[in-house]
């Protein structure tokens, strides 16, 4: 039985994690290699007995193999294959085993990185990362099992169990229940998995912190250096995940946008923006060696937030549209977020004396006090996120009202700090390190600055009445033409010098100084999404009508003429009916489209889904949403239809790309770069990279 | 008591009086058959008007500022389910009674508690976060005076970086890089 | 933060001063984090218990004041002496229109012999309530949960649910689910053969 096989892969798994915890540690104490090289033997085979356990429930999903309590509750015969794949992730049990898998593949990884710089930091990120990996499949093992399966009792009552209760009986369901109707949809394939890699990816930059902490390696720079493009990693796909996330709310919900500030959404956003913070102020201890304790405190929040997040994800103690099923996990959650906070804490506190360093500015005006000002806005935000998303549990605890925190909130209390971020994006990289002569800066700063105002005042000229607007795609514009500049004068420059043309100077300067200009293309693929978030939130259309057959409605300049109606009946085997209205779309008496918003009952659930149908007016500048609303009579004799009008949405999955490109500019290896790391050399690098 | 005595003139006056007045009175009957069609007419706009009663779009602005007492975390405008309908119908009903949207949606907080408005009055949960972050802005801004104002220590980088003055930095910073790429 | 005397003296001991300066400067701070880090974590674990706990199927009923859509004000405490039948209910809950009818007829026989049936309607709207009463000729009273107030003490998960009250005021049994009428009955045999409070 496939099952079981998987079964004692996790159980063998566990018992390597746990073993690897305790030889790694071990050999430490007692300085000798041996036991840690056996501990890293051990987390090696962990990769490939997970594998084994994770394809074992994939083959049970897909045969629709039902003595499996999982398959019975996530899946059924009718379900395409990818979706019966996808299902792994799709309960709380195969999700966990999941998580368990992909924190293997990086642990795998570190261990077959070069170690030779940094031997003393292995044995204490073998323990970290492998405590992390226990308790997750501890999880599996011991309190949300994918393995366990439906017996029936010589009573006549079925139980499901991981191993056979006495005297029982293998019991097989007839059919599964099938996935969440929310979770059918392609956007599953990727949305999760990206998410988790964020997840877990944290975990090896948290590794290498704390085994600075115990090891004294601290002191220097290297953890930073060494983590540098795991933490690029893990953001990349947090950031990833968080974008898909938002077009799949965006293409199936049905509510017209792609950002809720549901609990659970904030729960994946924090640890972002710490991430994120992080990722900026680490390079002023890369340059100047300041801020040791500030970055350690920023990446164990980071990673406290990620654990925290899963914990109130999954164990609902913030109420959510998102909630997973209640189930055991809460108390053993619980405990090691506990262990986790208070362990990072006191371990940090009890080094903070070696950790602090000379911090000296040469000047309120510089790169460092910029960056400065940046973690001080993302904490900013963090604060409100964090504020905003626990703020029921502590209102319901201590005046057991419950309360909902909703957008309102979120959007008036960090909407001006994100603008803020997104100026100082553009004035930042311009700010010399150590001290930046003001005149200098205005130089740089005057063009795009004159732009911006022109902007501002075309746009009012032009009828645009919100300020919040005017002064969103003012700042957006500023940063992109001060980042564009910089582009231009590094490309210029190196031409002046070379003799190149300009492409090819423009190239070869992007890839000699990839971390920098890859960190601009970042920052380009921010400011698109910030249009696209300033053009989306502000201008938003959105109107519901009853059409008969044969009636328009108008909205924005749209003319939708409701034309006709089909239901289709539930596939046999399944329990969809889908009613599927046809629509033209007309604008200045002009046919556009055809478009089909449908709406979907899942009879065993009685769930409704409304998926939209879009489509991109003024050549993708808007994007047009129309909805079969779910709730009302529909029939061939009239329908009711509800419009959204989303101006510059489509600049937010735009820039999600261009963020993709950067990241992978800015990570690329070079090997220039890489023999550079002697003390001199890295003088020359610092200000080649300046 | 004398007789009165109609002269022409006077005749000519008392005609022009009473023409005018005649003249006047259908003047006045003219305007108050105008103004009462006209607020009849009106009258009957607004019966009309009422008669269609709010718009889905009227009840949708109300529904978006409301959150379902039962579900969790969705607006009342886009909840599909059973009781969603009946208290989107109440909102229409409630409309059309003529209660503002602030009325409505204090009924809604004295029938389902505090948990249907997404911007719950609180102040503690408004200040925190502002606050917070003003004062993150003085501790850090302190801190960097502080910085700023220490004694450059002795063992920085031995190699002085020169400070680049002018916009040309780029240039005599990549050529110095282009001679010492390895 | 005082710069350092030591200007003028070697370097080496500037780290020293600093090192010894900085406890006493960082211990509110140490406070601070530490009731942050502990206060969230008390907090979060509180939320877990409280949202384990279900349903009182014991100990004193919880009492509530409750006024009926037709104006009557009902406190339970004043129905010591008589079993009480506590269901809550809503018009938009499919499950609830199966016990409709058993409560119904249940209260027709039983309330002469000293129980009262109540009805607590959660979060509904008034018109479709009433209509839902119309419709199964409901007569016992029903009034509607303002501010969730009732559910809340009774920690209900959904509708419907029915609380058994004994005539001391306890509560006795608890049904999260439609009644049938051989429960109902059986059930109802037992409180009232019981001594009164």
């Amino acid at each position: 039985m496939i099952a079981d096989l998987g079964l004692w892969a996790t159980v063998l798994a566990f018992a390597c994690a746990v073993y690897a915890v305790a030889a790694s540690l071990y050999g430490a104490r007692r300085k000798q290699p041996v036991w840690v090289e056996s501990a890293r033997n051990a987390v090696v085979a962990i990769l490939p007995l997970l594998t084994l356990a994770a394809l074992t429930i994939i083959a049970s999903l897909v045969r629709s193999d039902f003595h499996l309590a999982y398959v019975v509750n996530t899946s059924n015969r009718a379900m395409p294959t990818f979706l019966k794949v996808t299902a792994l992730w799709g309960g709380q049990n195969g999700s966990l085993l999941f998580w368990s898998w992909l924190m293997s593949a990086f642990a795998f990884g570190v261990m077959l990185r070069k170690w030779e710089r940094d031997r003393e930091l292995m044995p204490y990120v073998i323990a970290v990362t492998m405590i992390t990996q226990a308790f997750f499949i501890g999880l599996v093992l011991f309190f949300a099992n994918p393995f366990a399966k439906y017996w029936e009792l010589p009573s006549g009552d079925i139980v499901s169990a991981a191993l056979p209760p006495a005297g029982a009986l293998p019991f097989r369901a007839a059919e599964g229940n099938g996935l969440n109707p929310l979770l059918r949809h392609p956007g599953m394939i990727a949305h999760p998995p990206m998410l988790y890699l964020g997840f877990v990816g944290f975990t090896v930059p948290y590794a290498f912190a704390i085994a600075a902490l115990l090891t004294g390696g601290y002191r220097s720079e290297a953890w930073i250096r060494t983590t540098r493009r795991w933490t690029l990693a893990a953001w990349l796909f947090l950031s990833l995940g968080l974008l898909l996330g938002g077009r799949w709310a965006y293409d199936v919900l049905g509510w017209g946008g792609y950002w809720g500030w549901d609990p659970v959404e904030n729960a994946a956003f924090l640890p972002w923006l710490t991430g994120t913070a992080f990722l900026h102020s680490v390079m002023i201890q890369e340059k100047r060696g300041m801020l040791k304790v500030w970055n350690m405190v920023l990446i164990i929040l980071t990673y406290c937030l990620v654990i925290l997040g899963t914990f109130i994800t999954r164990t609902g103690v913030i109420s959510s549209v998102h909630a997973f099923a209640r189930s055991e996990i809460g108390v053993p959650f619980f405990i090691f977020v506990g262990a986790a906070l208070v362990g990072s804490v006191a371990l940090l506190i009890s080094r903070l004396e070696g950790l602090k360093s000379e911090n000296h500015l040469d000047a309120l005006l510089s790169r460092e006090a910029a960056f400065l000002l940046n973690n001080l806005l993302f904490m900013g935000i963090t604060l409100a996120v964090f504020w905003g998303t626990f703020f029921p549990i502590f209102s319901e605890l201590f005046t057991g009202t419950k309360i909902t925190v909703g957008p309102p909130f979120y959007n008036r209390v960090t909407g001006p700090q994100f603008a803020a971020l997104v100026l100082l994006m553009g004035v930042g990289p311009l700010i010399a390190w150590r001290r930046a002569s003001a005149k200098a800066l205005g130089r740089l700063l005057w063009l795009p600055t004159a732009s911006a105002l022109l902007l501002a005042v075309l746009l009012v000229l032009l009828g645009v009445s919100i300020p919040g607007a005017v002064v969103g795609f003012a700042i957006a514009e500023f940063t992109a033409a001060t980042t564009l500049s910089e582009f231009w004068r590094g490309a210029r420059a190196r031409q002046r010098s070379s003799g190149e043309p300009f492409l090819t100077a423009l190239s070869r300067l992007i890839g000699r100084n990839r971390r920098r200009y890859g960190g601009y293309l970042i920052h380009l693929g921010v400011v698109l999404i910030a249009v696209g978030v300033v053009g989306s939130h502000f201008f938003q259309k959105e109107s519901q009508a009853t059409l008969g057959r044969g009636e328009s409605m108008s909205v924005a300049g749209y003319i939708f003429v409701y034309e006709g109606f089909r239901e289709i009946p539930p596939k046999p085997g399944d329990d969809l009916v889908r009613d599927i209205a046809t629509v033209g779309l007309y604008r200045d008496g002009r046919r556009l489209a055809t478009l089909y918003p449908q709406r979907e009952f899942y009879q065993a659930t009685q769930e409704t889904l409304t998926p939209p149908a879009l489509y991109g007016g003024r050549m993708g500048l808007e994007d047009i949403y129309l909805l079969l609303v779910g709730w009302e009579q529909a029939g061939l004799a009239s329908a009711s239809f509800k419009v959204y009008i989303n101006p510059l949405v489509n600049f937010i999955w735009l820039g999600g790309v261009v963020f993709i490109l950067g990241t992978l500019v800015a990570a690329w290896p070079n090997p220039a770069e890489e023999r550079l790391l002697t003390p001199a050399a890295e003088r020359r690098l610092a200000l080649g990279e300046v | 008591m004398s007789e009165v005595v109609f002269t022409p003139e006077t005749r000519r006056a008392q005609r022009k009086h009473r023409d005018f007045s005649v003249f006047s009175l259908r003047i006045l009957r003219v305007l108050c058959v105008s103004a009462m069609s006209l607020i009849a007419l009106l009258f009957a706009t607004v019966l009309i008007t009422n008669a269609q009663g709010p718009t889905q779009d009227d009840v949708n602005r109300v529904a978006n500022q409301l959150y379902c007492p039962v579900c969790e975390n969705i607006t009342l405008a886009n909840c599909p389910t059973q009781a969603c309908i009946q208290w989107r119908a109440r909102i229409r009903d409630e409309l059309a009674a003529g209660k503002s949207d602030e009325e409505i949606i204090q009924g809604f907080v004295r029938d389902y508690g505090m948990r249907v408005v997404g911007e719950p009055p609180i102040p503690l949960l408004w200040w925190l976060p502002p606050l917070g972050l003003a004062a993150a802005a003085v501790f850090l801004f302190w801190l960097l005076r502080s910085w700023a104002r220490r004694p450059r220590p002795a063992t920085a980088e031995a190699e002085s970086i020169p400070l680049p003055e002018d916009a040309d930095e780029y240039r005599a910073r990549l050529e110095r890089e282009l001679r010492e790429d390895v | 933060m005082s710069i350092s005397v030591q200007e003028k003296a070697p370097a080496t001991t500037e780290p020293a001063l600093e090192q010894v300066e900085a406890p006493a400067r960082f211990r509110p701070w140490k406070l601070l984090v530490w009731v942050a880090v502990l206060g969230l974590l008390a907090a979060l674990g509180w939320k877990l218990v409280i949202d384990r706990q279900a349903q009182p199927r014991s100990g004193l009923a919880p009492d509530f004041t409750l006024t009926t859509f037709d104006g009557q004000v009902i406190r339970l405490s004043d129905l010591r002496g008589k079993v009480v039948v506590l269901n809550f209910w809503a018009s938009w809950c499919k499950p609830c229109e199966e016990e409709a009818d058993e409560l119904e007829q249940a209260w027709r026989l039983y309330r002469d012999k000293g129980v009262v049936f109540i009805g607590v309607d959660w979060v509904d709207t008034q018109s479709a309530a009433l209509d839902y009463i119309k419709r199964f000729n409901i007569t016992y009273p029903n009034g509607p949960d303002t501010g969730t107030r009732i559910s809340q003490a009774y920690r209900i998960q959904g509708v419907p649910e029915t609380f058994f009250i004994n005539r001391k005021g306890e509560i006795v049994d608890l049904k999260i689910a439609p009644l049938t009428w051989d429960e109902l009955t059986a059930k109802l045999d037992q409180l009232v053969a019981e001594p009164g409070g």
